[in-house]
């Protein structure tokens, strides 16, 4: 029975968040029954619950929002706010009673009240307080199972507890780690293929186990932002004032317990915002504003870190009575405030017992909030920037650590040691011999130009201060431009980059974390612990001047990766037949290393496994011999391709004049790369002509087959054709009259049907008889096709 | 109320770790250097499928960064949320120190004042009690 009432609490805990944003959407559109179902499934579930667990408080709960629901549902009420907020107290007070019954609190009982409150807009007015109108405990079971078969349909889940999660990752990550050991002694001791086979297969299966692992700590940001809408409501109500709510990026993924550190900050800006941000709707008008105040929260993965940033377009921060507060609580002098930049002056907002509001409301203003706020983001590894446009609105940016999560790295050599690096931080890798790179030096600083570009440019060896075993000098080196997410642009060259790899990110001590230039910790498969790279960290490390944030910064982020993206970059490669070309650099989605057994010949073509995913590969004639093969990943935004190439030499600007192709079907032209010509491929003919999956089936004109029910030919064989060509095909008479096309065989339909401009009679013989009506002969299948194509496009 | 202590040597000193915090005593194989953190740190070393950071402990009474060797001894702690391995050079028993113990009247020296606050009699002995708090805050501790 406790197994069953702890159950019970996690799961109702867990659907009050949901139902309640959803509550709050009902209101906004009352039509939308797929909410109030849902809404009323969910009261429904819990009600039976607490029947079936004799829980009477939460029963009569439950039972009373399940009554005005039902009424909702059957149309003889509408969503109103009154009426969603007395649901949302009621299903408060469940949420209160449900924690009681975890920590075995006492609740005050005036769930009458509640109750009453909320039958008020039941027409009937049953009176559910009385005991009679509780139902049997058989009658909710039944009702109960109803449910779980109609839950059936989706996918399951079970509850697990952190602390078993976190045994599990660890002993996957000690099985990957035993595993690489075995794969070393089996390399010692000389190699057996049939072990090697087996060994391959627990391999295979301990990598996924990690992935998957790895995969359960992550959540949905979304989980977090949920409650939101319900909050700002609330507070909108109370403030009476109209605040609109946006958010953006519900789908970047956090660790979970990321997710429980955010939420307290999270909400506490979000009251501030409506409550001292966004002003009254009269203020605003005379503004000039839009009299409803908007709140924009957005949150997106940027390099090693997570942004969440918080735009409201209310009155700002007003620095002078902030001054004023802050002198008053003895915070700074007046002449300390005078001679304050004005981000410093911004900045004691987070001090502790500082507020801005010029009264204490029930929602904020209590002196606490900003400083705590600032802490628990610090706890978690985190920051909190502002930028204040005063009379226009405030924008608060959290940065938080991608900690305990899974990032794309690049590992890389640098002395002896290895580092890792953010694969999201990084805009190129090049070799330090590449003609475009040279590196200068102006009074001590080094500044490396790649393709006329000038960057700063460290070693890494130097800014870590470890020695350099490279003797080779600077032509081994691997240049890595990196873009940090504070800061600009920088080169950092390396002894040599390693290896891709997917890294789980630890934080570090607090003594590691305390020198700026480590993001965290990770494992990889060697069982050597590394130390991730902080990209920004680094930046202020070499000296990168930091762009000023304070003017949108991102924007000015991305307008530079477009001008980078517009200027026309190929990359110069050796193709398979051992001939130089270049291929635009926009077409390419990265370069990889595959083994040759995923590649196959299969379907008529050359065909490549990755990623769970079949892809075409170009220019390959024949099997490639066992080993590794180097591709290049092609995609038009869509689709993906796979180009074999035999070694990827260089990426050079196009400039100067494109020389006509004798072959224009195969090269775009011949271009100029480092004094040499080379043909530029036509990248269109690697993607024409192969892909007839179009992404909405949807979309596909229906073709409709007249045959009777037993016509092998028809359902076995010109369906099939159909189909593969992109069609959407219906032998149900009913799709008749909504189809594009009419296909049949049977002569005598042919004459009746001939006025329909959609009809396409089908022959069996491939010479026309005497006096026939205009056909296809069955098993001309490109006739058919172009047949089809000439009714659509005649008709559209 | 009597805690259970770890008597380990450190520096040639006799030391008490108390056990509550203590995970396990292992020997560190391969210790991955942290470039530009704080000297008292040795570096990080894998345990199992976890990453900890080494607390070069001579380093914090004499000033002089050991020179960690394959199979060292550490007894891993956890210290504030975080795991630590501290380096030693031997470990003894475990054995339970009672507040009567505590020896009042000696005090730590001088170099060891920041990392114990008070000694106490084992075993007709005296023993320094680990503060572990102070291993990993680094230089400044020294410098207070």
């Amino acid at each position: 029975m406790d197994d069953l009432l702890e159950d019970f609490i996690a799961e109702t805990r867990e659907t009050l968040e949901t139902l309640t944003s959803q509550l709050v959407q009902w209101e906004q559109n009352p039509e939308d029954r797929a909410l109030i179902d849902s809404v009323f499934r969910f009261v429904h579930t819990v009600k039976g619950s607490c029947g079936f667990l004799e829980l009477p408080r939460l029963l009569r709960l439950s039972h009373a929002a399940e009554d005005v629901l039902s009424s909702a549902r059957e149309g003889h009420l509408k969503a109103s706010t009154e009426l969603v907020s007395a649901t949302l107290a009621v299903i408060d007070r469940i949420a209160v009673l449900t924690d009681a019954l975890e920590t075995g609190g006492a609740v005050f009982d005036d769930d009458n009240d509640l109750i009453d409150t909320m039958l008020a807009f039941v027409p009937l007015n049953r009176d559910a307080t009385d005991g009679d109108d509780v139902r049997p405990l058989a009658e909710f079971a039944e009702e109960f199972e109803q449910d779980e078969r109609a839950a059936k349909g989706k996918a399951r889940t079970v509850r697990v507890s952190l602390n078993l999660l976190d045994k599990l990752m660890s002993g996957v990550s000690d099985m990957v780690l035993a595993r690489n050991e075995v794969s070393r002694q089996l390399r010692k001791a000389g190699l057996n293929s049939e072990i090697e086979h087996s060994f391959g297969r627990l391999s295979a299966s301990v990598a996924e186990m990690r992935d998957a692992v790895g995969m359960m700590r992550m959540q949905n940001i979304d989980r977090l932002f949920s409650s939101l809408p319900r909050l700002l409501r609330d507070i909108s109500l109370e403030l009476d004032k109209e605040i609109e709510l946006r958010i953006d990026g519900s789908e970047v993924e956090v660790d979970r317990e990321m997710v429980e550190a955010l939420r307290d900050p999270l909400t506490h800006i979000l009251r501030n915002a409506a409550d001292h941000g966004i002003e009254s709707a009269d203020e605003r008008r005379a503004a000039g504003k839009d009299p409803i105040g908007h709140i924009r929260i957005v949150a997106r993965q940027s390099g090693n870190q997570i942004l969440i940033e918080i735009i409201d377009d209310g009155r700002g921060i007003n620095l002078e009575k902030l001054g004023t507060r802050a002198v008053a609580a003895k915070i700074v002098t007046a002449a300390e405030w005078q001679k304050m930049s004005e981000r410093a002056q911004l900045n004691t907002i987070f001090t502790p017992g500082l507020s801005t509001a010029d009264h204490v409301t029930s929602i904020s203003g209590r002196g606490v909030g900003m400083d705590v706020v600032r802490t628990n983001l610090q706890a978690i590894g985190g920051s909190i920037e502002l930028e204040n446009y005063e009379g226009h609105g405030l924008k608060m940016t959290l940065r938080l650590p991608l900690t305990l999560s899974i990032i794309a790295g690049l590992s890389v050599r640098a002395g002896d040691q290895i580092f890792g690096i953010s694969r999201s931080s990084v805009v190129e890798i090049l070799s330090a011999s590449n003609a475009n790179v040279k590196v200068e030096e102006l009074g001590g600083r080094k500044i490396a130009s790649i393709r006329g570009e000038r960057y700063p440019f460290a070693l890494l060896e130097d800014v870590l201060q470890i020695g350099s075993t490279d003797t080779a000098g600077e032509d081994s080196r691997t240049f890595i431009v990196m873009r940090p997410a504070i800061g600009s642009t920088f080169v950092l060259a390396v002894t040599s980059v390693i290896d891709n790899e997917e890294l789980v990110v630890k934080p570090g001590a607090p003594l590691i974390m305390s020198t700026g230039l480590f993001a965290g910790t990770s494992l990889p498969d060697n069982g050597r612990p590394m130390l991730l790279l902080d990209a920004s960290g680094l930046a202020a490390a070499i000296g990168v001047e930091a762009i000023e944030q304070a003017d949108d910064g991102h924007r000015v982020d991305e307008g530079m990766v477009d001008s980078i993206r517009n200027r026309p970059s190929a990359l110069l490669y050796v193709a398979a037949d051992g001939r130089k070309r270049a291929i635009r650099l926009s077409t390419i989605d990265r370069m990889e290393d595959i083994e040759a057994s995923r590649i196959q010949f299969i379907g008529g073509r050359m065909r490549v496994a990755v990623e769970g995913g079949l892809f075409d590969v170009c220019d390959m004639d024949s099997r490639p011999t066992p080993g590794f093969v180097k591709m290049l990943r092609l995609t038009d935004g869509e689709s993906i391709r796979y180009l074999v190439v035999d070694d990827v030499l260089d990426i050079f600007a196009i400039e100067g004049e494109i020389v006509p192709s004798a072959q224009p079907e195969l090269h775009e032209g011949i271009i100029d790369a480092f004094g040499e010509p080379v043909e530029l491929v036509n990248v269109f003919r690697y993607f024409e002509g192969f892909d007839v999956r179009s992404g909405d089936a949807s979309k596909a004109p229906l073709c409709y087959i007249d045959c009777t029910a037993d016509s092998h030919w028809e359902r076995g064989i010109l369906a099939p054709l159909l189909s593969a060509s992109g069609y959407n095909v219906s032998f149900d008479p009913a799709d008749q009259m909504s189809a594009a096309v009419v296909l049949h065989r049977d002569a005598l339909r042919a004459s009746e049907s001939s006025n329909d401009p959609r009809a396409l009679h089908l022959r069996d013989t491939s010479h026309v008889t005497l006096n026939a009506v205009p056909s296809i002969y069955r098993y001309d299948r490109v006739g058919l096709i172009s047949a089809i194509e000439h009714k659509l496009a005649g008709r559209g | 109320m009597d805690s259970l202590y770890l008597i380990a040597h450190l520096n040639g000193a006799c030391v008490g770790i108390d056990s509550s915090a203590i995970e396990s005593i292992v020997h560190v194989q391969d210790v991955v250097p942290v470039p530009r953190c704080d000297p008292s740190i040795a570096g990080l070393f894998a345990l199992r499928s976890r990453v900890l950071t080494l607390v070069d402990t001579q380093y914090l009474v004499t000033g002089i960064r050991k020179q960690v060797e394959k199979g060292a001894l550490a007894v891993v702690v956890e210290i504030a949320g975080h795991q630590y391995g501290l380096l030693v050079d031997r470990v003894e028993d475990v054995v339970s120190i009672l507040p009567g113990q505590i020896e009042d009247r000696v005090k730590p020296a001088a170099e060891w004042a920041a990392l114990a606050k008070c000694t106490a009699s084992v075993d007709g002995r005296l023993v320094m009690l680990l503060d572990p708090e102070s291993l990993v805050q680094g230089q400044i501790s020294l410098a207070a």
